[in-house]
């Protein structure tokens, strides 16, 4: 079926034949990478010619480099960063710490599911607008907002995590009689750290949501405002620039954490 | 160290895993149970750990009852138990970590422990790293680095091939004969329990009870070689013949059960 | 049967289980409304930002006596379902191919996985300017977005079916379209009905927070009016409708769970 990349054959009988090939698979293996971003890229030129309105790569690159040169710009980009940075340290914070009591407690995991379940299930931006009617337009509302997406990915897999969690460490812990917290500490969420790192990275890219869904609404500033703005006036390659930098941070903030993530799971 | 346990019924569900064990170990002490699939050995251990309460009836070790797990009971269980974010020296350290003392004796003594097990060399291998058979000896090693009164394996070996059982069943071996611990040790190998134990206790299908106690007279040091022996054999033929009978009732009513 | 006897089979039995789980949910709604008649009664919050509920209640009737309930609820519901519909054929299809393509499932696996990270929304005001100010933009994005996880799932499904199951099927000389029908689907489907319970939420968010930018008609476009009216209690009254709409939706998803997954749990 999946024919792995190399020969299956002969062995090679002088180094150099083997070197050659292995050479050939690292060419494989990166080129197999690149395939999707190049198409993804080609797809776009194409599309700019084909319809009018979307402008080209390289075009919307260029006004975002001109945009970063403007100091307003700069200002917007700096404040949803710091919005997005709030929302989801909180989300985190929270996440955890509801989690990891739902998920260690089983009575209270059991009586609280059906209200988990339905937060979960609800479209949660339909509590923005009494965000703005609480804290109006500044950048509370869009980091509350922030912190009410991201808290549920976190919250819900780190309960799960916990609550599937081998037994059997529950037991080693209790057999060396250490303490609740120690365990908490020592056992537990080591046994669960790498899905809590993907918890994670779904809640940061979760509070990224957020936030910009919030600007986009209705926002005193941030680039999820610059986007509708500049939609607003037709200026359509600095609306491709504002998507490409919203874009690079989501992408940016969630391949930080994955790389936690590898160093985590490297030994397991 | 006297273990002495009572009746116990477990589970709401009526199901009656243990009916009237009584029994007494001697300290130090190597003693076998086993018993047909299900029939709740494993139970009765968890009970004499303390990770079980039994239904009635009491255990006590050395004169204190039990009441719940604790670092005097240590406890080998069968399914992988070992941290597979520490290494093999982090995880015995773990039984140690708390329990005060300068980190370098603390790392000493989890090396000594190591060496007993076998795996001296092997203090920087992670778990993902090592074979079933090592897995298992580090767990052992962490559960006696936290100096247990009693050790209780739970058919440690169950997991692992034939001839792994074989070698690290002889490490135990060797580490018993040199500590002499009292050991809890299940399992549904007769072999096995010959040649590690003093003493094997034979328990009946569910609802579980004694049926024999057999006395192992081979004098240590063993080697598995003593396997070939005739008096072996007769004792194996002995504990085959009692168990055969009960292993056959045991099936059935697991098929029963499952199909419920 | 004894009393004892027919009580532990009660509490054992199935019918046991459900009743208690719906008796959560309800327990919980209760829990809610009760809280929030607390605090609005109370006045701890004023009327302005969280209004009373029989308030709510009561804009609820004058907007459906007014007409504006159903045909909004509708409009969304309908986004809703064409954007989920085309997401399952369009996410169950491409999955099979990438399976069917290792290479190519391989090379965009990764990416897909990424794609997750990525506020799609973005793309929103692009979806805008190519496809006008209509229904187009809120579904063809909310597919895209309801696509993915679908896609994955099935993806990963596909691959976790247990070979042994496709050589049984092999050994009993079934053709391959066979074997994909009924072996390789009905083992990935719990995976795909995984997918699905993740793409009716995001599904619904996605109409629904789209709504409030630049649609003409549905619940989210609704809620934004009554906002910037001031018309708070209908305001309320829209959000809650949605709530339910939401519930309906994500209930849907579940009977099909529990229509196509009998006896296998």
């Amino acid at each position: 079926m999946n024919d792995p990349t190399g020969s299956a054959g002969d062995a090679p009988s002088d180094v150099r034949a083997s070197d050659i090939r292995a050479r050939q698979d690292d060419v494989a293996t990166i080129s197999q990478m690149l395939i999707v971003p190049i198409l993804g890229v080609a797809v776009w030129y194409v599309l700019s010619w084909t319809v009018f309105v979307v402008p080209a790569p390289h075009e919307a690159v260029r006004a975002l480099v001109t945009d970063l040169g403007k100091g307003q710009y700069r200002s917007d980009l700096l404040r949803t960063l710091v919005k997005i940075m709030v929302a989801f340290s909180a989300a985190a914070i929270l996440g955890i710490v509801i989690g990891t009591f739902l998920g260690l407690a089983k009575p209270l995991r059991e009586a609280l599911a059906p209200l988990v379940l339905i937060t979960n299930g609800i479209p949660k931006i339909v509590l923005y607008p009494i965000l703005l009617i609480v804290f109006g337009l500044g950048s509370i509302s869009q980091i509350t907002m922030g912190i009410i997406f991201g808290t549920l990915p976190v919250l819900v897999n780190l309960m799960s995590a916990l609550a599937s969690m081998r037994p059997v460490y529950r037991k080693v812990a209790r057999m060396l009689e250490v303490g609740p917290v120690r365990a908490l500490f020592r056992v537990y969420m080591p046994a669960v750290a790498p899905l809590l790192m993907v918890a994670l990275q779904l809640g940061f890219s979760l509070s990224v949501l957020g936030v910009v869904y919030a600007e986009l609404i209705a926002s005193r500033d941030g680039l999820g405002q610059r986007l509708i703005q500049t939609y607003t006036i037709g200026n359509y390659d600095e609306m491709a620039a504002s998507s490409l930098a919203i874009l690079f941070i989501a992408l940016g903030g969630t391949g930080l954490l994955r790389l936690v993530e590898r160093s985590i799971v490297r030994h397991r | 160290m006297r273990g002495i346990f009572k009746s116990f019924r477990t589970k709401a569900r009526t199901v009656i895993a243990l009916a009237g064990i009584d029994f007494t170990a001697a300290k130090g002490s190597f003693v076998s149970i086993i018993g047909p699939s299900g029939c709740g050995k494993s139970t009765l251990l968890a009970c004499v750990g303390g990770m079980e309460r039994p239904t009635a009836g009491q255990i006590t070790v050395d004169g204190r009852v039990v009441t719940g797990p604790s670092r005097r009971l240590g406890y080998v269980f069968q399914e992988e138990s070992v941290f597979p974010w520490r290494t093999a020296l982090g995880n015995v350290l773990f039984a140690l970590e708390d329990q005060g003392g300068s980190k370098n004796d603390q790392i000493d003594n989890a090396r000594s422990m190591l060496r007993l097990v076998g795996l001296q060399g092997f203090e920087n291998a992670y778990p993902s790293e090592m074979s079933g058979g090592m897995k298992q000896r580090v767990a052992i090693a962490r559960v006696l680095a936290a100096e247990p009164e009693v050790v209780l394996m739970d058919e440690p070996f169950g997991a692992l091939d034939q001839q792994t059982r074989l070698m690290v069943g002889e490490q135990v071996l060797r580490i018993w004969e040199e500590t002499h611990q009292t050991i809890l040790f299940v399992t549904h190998d007769i072999q096995e329990a010959i040649l590690l134990s003093n003493e094997v206790v034979v328990l009946s299908a569910r609802p579980a009870r004694i049926l024999e106690r057999v006395t192992v007279p081979f004098p240590h040091p063993r080697e598995a070689s003593l396997a070939g022996t005739h008096e072996f054999a007769d004792i194996a033929a002995r504990l085959w013949h009692t168990l055969s009978g009960e292993a056959k009732k045991a099936f059935i009513e697991n098929e029963a059960g499952a199909a419920q | 049967m004894t009393v004892s006897t027919m009580m532990i089979r009660l509490r054992t039995s199935q019918w046991w289980t459900r009743g208690v789980k719906t008796g959560g949910y309800v327990a919980t709604v209760v829990a809610v409304a009760a809280v929030w008649a607390l605090v609005t009664d109370a006045g701890w919050i004023s009327d302005q930002t969280v209004p009373k509920l029989p308030d709510i209640v009561d804009a609820i009737g004058t907007l459906a006596s007014a007409g504006e309930v159903w045909p909004n609820l509708a409009s969304t519901l309908f986004r809703i379902l064409l954007s989920f519909a085309i997401g399952v054929t369009v996410g169950i299809a491409s999955g099979g191919a990438l399976w069917r393509f290792p290479r190519a499932g391989g090379a965009i696996r990764p990416y897909l996985s990424a794609i997750y990270s990525v506020p799609l929304v973005v793309f929103y005001p692009i979806f805008l300017v190519v496809f006008g100010l209509n229904d187009w933009p809120v579904v063809v994005l909310t597919a895209v977005i309801t696509t993915i996880p679908i896609c994955l799932n099935t993806y990963l499904g596909l691959q976790s079916a247990p070979q042994v199951l496709i050589n049984v099927g092999k050994s009993l000389e079934r053709t391959s379209a066979q074997i994909f029908r009924q072996i390789l689907l009905p083992a990935a489907w719990p995976a795909v009905l995984a997918g699905m319970r993740l793409s009716v939420v995001y599904g619904v968010a996605g109409v629904v927070s789209l709504e409030f930018v630049a649609a003409q008609t549905g619940v989210g476009n609704r809620i934004q009016y009554y906002y910037e009216t001031f018309d708070v209690p209908s305001m309320y009254a829209f959000i809650i409708l949605t709530l339910l709409l939401a519930g309906g939706c994500v209930g849907l998803v579940l009977a099909v769970e529990v229509l196509t997954m009998r006896g296998r749990r």
